[in-house]
């Protein structure tokens, strides 16, 4: 099991170190770069469960906020809460489509995005609320090549029983 | 009729992640009071910037190749202007020696000690972080290199921030469009130097080609015209001066307050293409 946690700080660190070095040819309008390291936070949390997504939660934050000299709190707070939140929601609806996915990974981003501006307020609102939403939709558009890999790397539980069970047969 | 199994979630590990949570904040907290980094980001970022370093690079590839496919002729004209240039730099560089030699024999000969300039040493740009709040980016010097807090960084086109802080052979620099970036600034056409002086502040809004500055804390008879260069003047003791920040692209006066000029720059260095740096030791 040990081994399972650490692979998932290792691609933590990896989607960290991609996020902030994205290129700048690949960025939309020269500046905004995908939500990698949330938006494997969300499948993790949607495919492996609220403990592993906080786990996730955690580890991308602390990845993130090392590697882009930012503040913790806020980035554990949001990463970590959608890591959760998203574990939770994953038990009771089986996370199987794609544009759902996408939906869960945009509104992840937007959510975190809100959190950010509680911990601290940036100094053009306007600016800031754009460039949210083409993060969140950038971030969204790249959940379809993360949800294959992640279907390949993290092995997906099966469905959950339906909530009734027809009886058996009569006697 | 069965009820299905309830989500079995163990509330006590996520509560102790929690936990664990709280303590790096606060030893992040404590670390940034001491204006050194924390342990466990130290031990991430030395794991994490190879691999940022290895992303640039790579990233770099496609881009480099299918701009040669497309602009093959050119750059062979290009590299042959180079070497030109090239030729001529040497050559001007083998006149600059004797200069130096004999500058140097003259202050010997009057007893004068030998000036000291600092060296820029060139470093690449391995990340980029541009946001509508912070704007910052994280360079890798070489094995020679050292920086130091507060040192200056530039390119060839003007002035591009200051490092805020170094780790090892990588340097957190703070870009002039930082929300958090100040700079005293002058027109360097304006022959009244008190006339011309202004504090040079991010403009805000993220996108490549609407990126500006703005001088405020101008004179209302400052003589700005649009096309005019704006240097840094070295007031605020950060920066030293003349160093070139941008281009006037219009000037503001408020129609409400006569006392109000506003000079909207365009800045000489494009922050969204930075891919290597000269940083300047301070001391």
């Amino acid at each position: 099991m040990i081994w399972y946690y650490l692979g998932e700080f290792v691609a933590m660190l990896v989607l960290a170190a991609l996020e902030l070095s994205w290129a700048p040819w690949l960025k939309l309008g020269g500046a905004v770069a995908p939500k990698l390291v949330l938006v494997a936070v969300v499948l993790v949390g949607l495919f492996r469960g609220p403990l592993e997504g906080a786990w996730s939660g955690m580890a991308g934050a602390l990845c993130v906020a090392a590697l882009g000299a930012l503040p913790m709190g806020g980035l554990f707070v949001a990463y970590m809460g959608c890591g959760i939140f998203l574990g939770i929601l994953g038990q009771t609806i089986f996370p199987n489509r794609l544009l759902l996915l996408m939906l869960t990974v945009f509104l992840a981003v937007l959510v975190a995005g809100i959190v950010g501006l509680i911990f601290a307020p940036p100094p053009v609102f306007g600016s800031w609320l754009g460039h949210l939403f083409l993060e969140a939709l950038y971030s969204a558009v790249l959940t379809v090549p993360l949800v294959w890999l992640a279907r390949l790397v993290l092995p997906v539980p099966a469905p959950p029983l339906p909530v009734t069970m027809p009886a058996g047969p009569p006697l | 009729m069965r009820q299905a199994p309830r989500p079995n979630i163990r509330w006590s590990s996520i509560a102790l992640l929690g936990i664990v949570a709280v303590l790096l904040t606060v030893w992040q907290h404590r670390a940034e009071s001491k204006r050194v980094t924390s342990l466990p980001e130290r031990i991430i970022v030395a794991m994490g910037r190879p691999l940022q370093f290895v992303f640039t690079t790579v990233s770099r590839w496609p881009r480099d190749l299918a701009l040669g496919l497309v602009q093959a002729r050119q750059i062979v004209q290009e590299n042959e202007s180079l070497r030109q240039q090239l030729a001529q730099k040497q050559a001007q560089v083998t006149q600059s020696i004797q200069y130096y030699l004999e500058n140097k024999a003259l202050l010997e000969s009057l007893g004068l000690p030998p000036q000291r300039s600092q060296a820029a040493v060139p470093a690449r740009v391995i990340g980029l972080d541009i946001g509508p709040r912070r704007c910052r980016a994280i360079v890798q010097l070489p094995k020679s290199g050292l920086a130091a807090e507060g040192d200056i960084v530039t390119q060839n086109q003007g002035l591009v921030g200051r490092v805020l802080k170094v780790q090892g052979r990588t340097a957190e620099v703070m870009l002039l469009i930082d929300s958090l970036s100040a700079v005293a600034g002058r027109d360097s056409r304006s022959r009244d130097e008190d006339l011309g002086m202004g504090i040079v502040y991010p403009q805000g809004g993220f996108s490549s080609p609407a990126i500006r500055l703005k001088m405020e804390k101008l004179r209302p008879l400052a003589d700005l015209r649009e096309g005019d260069l704006v240097t840094t003047s070295g007031l605020d003791a950060v920066y030293p001066p003349s160093l070139p920040i941008g281009t006037i692209e219009r000037v503001v006066r408020s129609p409400a307050n006569a006392e109000s000029v506003t000079a909207i720059i365009k800045p000489a260095v494009d922050f969204f293409r930075l891919e290597y740096v000269y940083v300047t030791g301070q001391n």
